[in-house]
């Protein structure tokens, strides 16, 4: 990958979706595939893979105060042994094939969250005559879902995955409908 | 032969094999690959490969001016972004000869010493963590919660000239209430960890830094005070408020993980005191000195030099007497502290690798800024 | 703001820098108002004087760093001491293109990270020098990122234009 003086340097992106093939339902009846989407989002294993700032957010998500395990997840140290990846910091140029390398380790299906301002689109860091990020995670791989934020709360990141649960079930877990239900349920 | 120090000892039909330690790794605090040479288990070289974490922040501090530059020195350490803030600000300061009010110094006190025990929580804790201890992790973390959520509550990052918000009397409250809880929570903590016989086992004599390594390789923080010398810029060269303010600098001569874990405790309860003492005199008057739109320094060159969690942290700044600096160096004291790694690591096992690096408490990306 | 004052014993460090570099100026410097106390400028031939001198009198070197004024480079030193009083000692050193500087990394092997980070940045080759190669930029870019004509900086574009 060339890098070369002025002007902004990304990747330029390409449609992902020809290299990475959407993995096939590994049961042929609907019913019993729904039933296995509902059993991998309750258990979504993340990889550990925070670079920089977000990485503390995301370890205050994890830890006693807001508390990802009660949804399930639990970080794994392996790509290996991952579902999810959270891409959570700024991705400098050096970083790159880790990146492609820790996805292409990850056994289907994957999913990606790209956490923060720096991993959807650069964030504080990109400016023209930036040499040395990438623009985004997504010009390298695949991203399913995105937080915002500088860095994005820990409840955001809760939220991200929740999110990910309704694209995985199609819309059967659903956070704004969990949303909707709590508040009905304040009103009365 | 058994416990080779040197990639030389080892015996020729020894398979001497190397290591990627990272840069995905569960306990690299952040981004951190280590090329460590093994022996077996024994460890006969340690070189840490670092640049994943390079934003850029020098070229970028030559394409903005002052202020745009302010939340740049927050993200470079993020576990003490407060202290870089405030360290910012007063190298500005002292370049343009902008004289800060009283309050606005004891505020940013304040501000600087719970944001430095937080970071001693993630730095002790974290070091707990590597050797396995779980629970010492989850209390830290919660206990820094919050601290978290009083410093949400008034959020007085500084500006040049002094601090954007005031104290207000929820935080003057929540900061006494928290103080009272915190001292009785040293007690759990050292209950659950200092006696502990595992923990002191692969603690103790694990990564000595001697004197002579730590003047070699030009160590400073907590890592330092571990081995004896008590070197503290806020005693040193006391900036801001500190001169007004009696608290201690805590030092063990041991050098190894333990004495810098104690380090680290010791000091969290001097910062304690520090907080207590400038709630008590907080002196009433403005938050903010009448400073310029755009800060324009006169021509010439400043170096202030402040204590963060990790060490002696320097701002170079050079100026062309115009809005935007001409050169921003960021001394970064867990550069220098990384590097001792190479020093004191050989004729370890891997898991005390660990442990040492653990207990220097490195911020990656204020080494690659 | 108090200053920290330099006690007795570390004056004579102004006199023994003289004897050992005798071809150095001198200059005393404000504290308040620049954060250094002593400030030498010399040739690169005196450097390794000046750091043997430095150790012996168990200063660190705190950093060293470069800033580029497009015809030469400065080259500055940072030494500071772990002692009572604190004294800071900066070496300024002018190094035009055809001066090649040599590493001081056998008095003070911080200096081999230290000067691998400016050849990184600067295109600075330190003669002497055990590994330099890159250390925080990938290994095979082939551009030195802080220099002034890199890059977008005010000598290359408007200064209205940069602000973005």
């Amino acid at each position: 990958m060339e890098v070369k003086g002025n002007g902004p340097i990304c990747i330029p992106s390409r449609d992902l979706s020809q290299e990475y093939v959407e993995s096939p339902a590994v049961v042929g009846f609907a019913p019993v595939q729904d039933l296995l989407d509902l059993a991998r989002v309750n258990s979504l294993w993340p990889l550990t893979f925070g670079i920089a700032c977000c990485a503390i957010e995301m370890m205050a998500a994890g830890v006693a105060r807001f508390d990802w395990d009660r949804f399930g997840i639990i970080p794994r140290g392996t790509p290996r042994q991952s579902d999810v990846m959270v891409v959570a910091g700024t991705i400098p140029h050096k970083l790159v094939s880790t990146i492609k390398t820790l996805y292409d380790q990850m056994p289907a299906p994957r999913y990606v969250i790209a956490m923060g301002n720096c991993a959807i689109s650069g964030g504080p860091f990109s400016y023209d005559g930036q040499y040395a990020i990438v623009n985004g995670a997504d010009k390298i791989i695949p991203v399913d879902v995105y937080i915002p934020g500088c860095p994005p709360r820990p409840e955001a990141l809760l939220q991200g995955f929740i999110k990910i649960q309704t694209q995985i079930t199609k819309g059967i877990i659903d956070a704004n409908r969990r949303a909707d239900k709590a508040a009905r349920k304040h009103k009365k | 032969m058994l416990n080779p120090k040197t990639i030389d000892d080892a015996s020729i039909d020894q398979r001497v094999y190397q290591l990627n330690l990272g840069p995905q790794h569960p306990s690299t605090h952040g981004v951190m690959h280590l090329l460590v040479t093994l022996d077996g288990e024994v460890v006969l070289k340690v070189e840490p490969v670092i640049g994943y974490s390079h934003r850029g922040h020098e070229k970028m501090a030559e394409n903005r001016t002052y202020e745009q530059f302010l939340p740049n020195p927050a993200r470079m350490d993020y576990l003490s972004g407060m202290i870089f803030n405030h360290g910012y600000c007063m190298a500005v300061e002292k370049l343009c000869g902008i004289e800060v009010p009283r309050r606005a110094e004891y505020i940013r006190v304040i501000t600087s010493e719970l944001n430095r025990i937080a970071s001693h929580f993630i730095g002790a804790m974290d070091y707990a963590m590597g050797l396995g201890a779980i629970t010492p992790f989850l209390w830290g973390w919660d206990d820094r919660e919050h601290i978290l959520d009083l410093l949400e509550g008034i959020t007085s990052y500084g500006r040049f000239g002094g601090v954007r918000n005031d104290i207000t009397r929820e935080f003057y409250d929540g900061t006494r209430r928290f103080i009272d809880r915190l001292r009785g929570r040293f007690w759990d903590y050292e209950n659950l960890i200092n006696q502990n016989i595992i923990f002191i086992k692969r603690s103790q004599d694990v990564g000595v830094i001697t004197k002579e390594v730590a003047l070699d390789y030009g160590v400073t923080g907590p890592t330092l005070r571990g081995s004896g010398v008590g070197y503290d810029v806020r005693k040193r060269e006391p900036y801001s408020a500190y001169p007004e303010f009696t608290f201690e600098i805590p030092t063990r001569e041991a050098g190894d993980c333990l004495a810098r874990y104690q380090v680290r405790m010791a000091e969290m309860e001097q910062s304690l005191n520090i907080i207590e003492q400038a709630l008590d005199h907080l002196p009433p008057g403005p938050i903010r000195a009448k400073v310029p739109r755009f800060v324009t320094p006169p021509e010439g060159d400043c170096y202030c030099a402040f204590e963060s969690a990790r060490g002696a942290v320097g701002f170079y700044i050079v100026s062309d007497g115009s809005r935007i600096p001409y050169r921003i160096k960021v001394r970064a004291p867990s550069f220098s502290n990384l590097f001792v790694l190479t020093e004191i690591c050989p004729g370890h096992f891997l898991a005390d690798v660990i442990a040492i690096f653990g207990s220097i408490d490195v911020t990656v990306p204020e080494i690659d800024r | 703001m108090p200053t920290a004052e330099p006690t007795k014993p570390l004056e004579n460090i102004r006199n023994s820098l003289v004897q050992v570099i005798p071809e150095a100026e001198l200059l005393d410097r404000d504290y308040q108002e620049c954060g250094y106390h002593l400030e030498v400028r010399l040739v690169m031939r005196g450097m390794r004087r000046m750091a043997r001198e430095m150790k012996d009198r168990r200063f660190f070197l705190e950093t060293i760093t470069a800033v580029d004024f497009l015809e030469y480079f400065h080259l500055i030193y940072l030494f500071t001491t772990y002692n009572e009083a604190s004294f800071r000692v900066m070496a300024r050193v002018k190094l035009l293109p055809e001066v090649r500087p040599f590493s001081v990394w056998t008095i003070y092997p911080e200096a081999i990270w230290l000067e691998r980070e400016v050849y990184d940045f600067f295109g600075i080759r330190f003669e002497g020098h055990p590994d330099l190669k890159r250390i925080i930029n990938p290994d095979d870019v082939d551009y030195f990122p802080l220099l002034k004509n890199f890059g977008k900086t005010k000598f290359t574009t408007d200064i209205d234009d940069i602000l973005c």
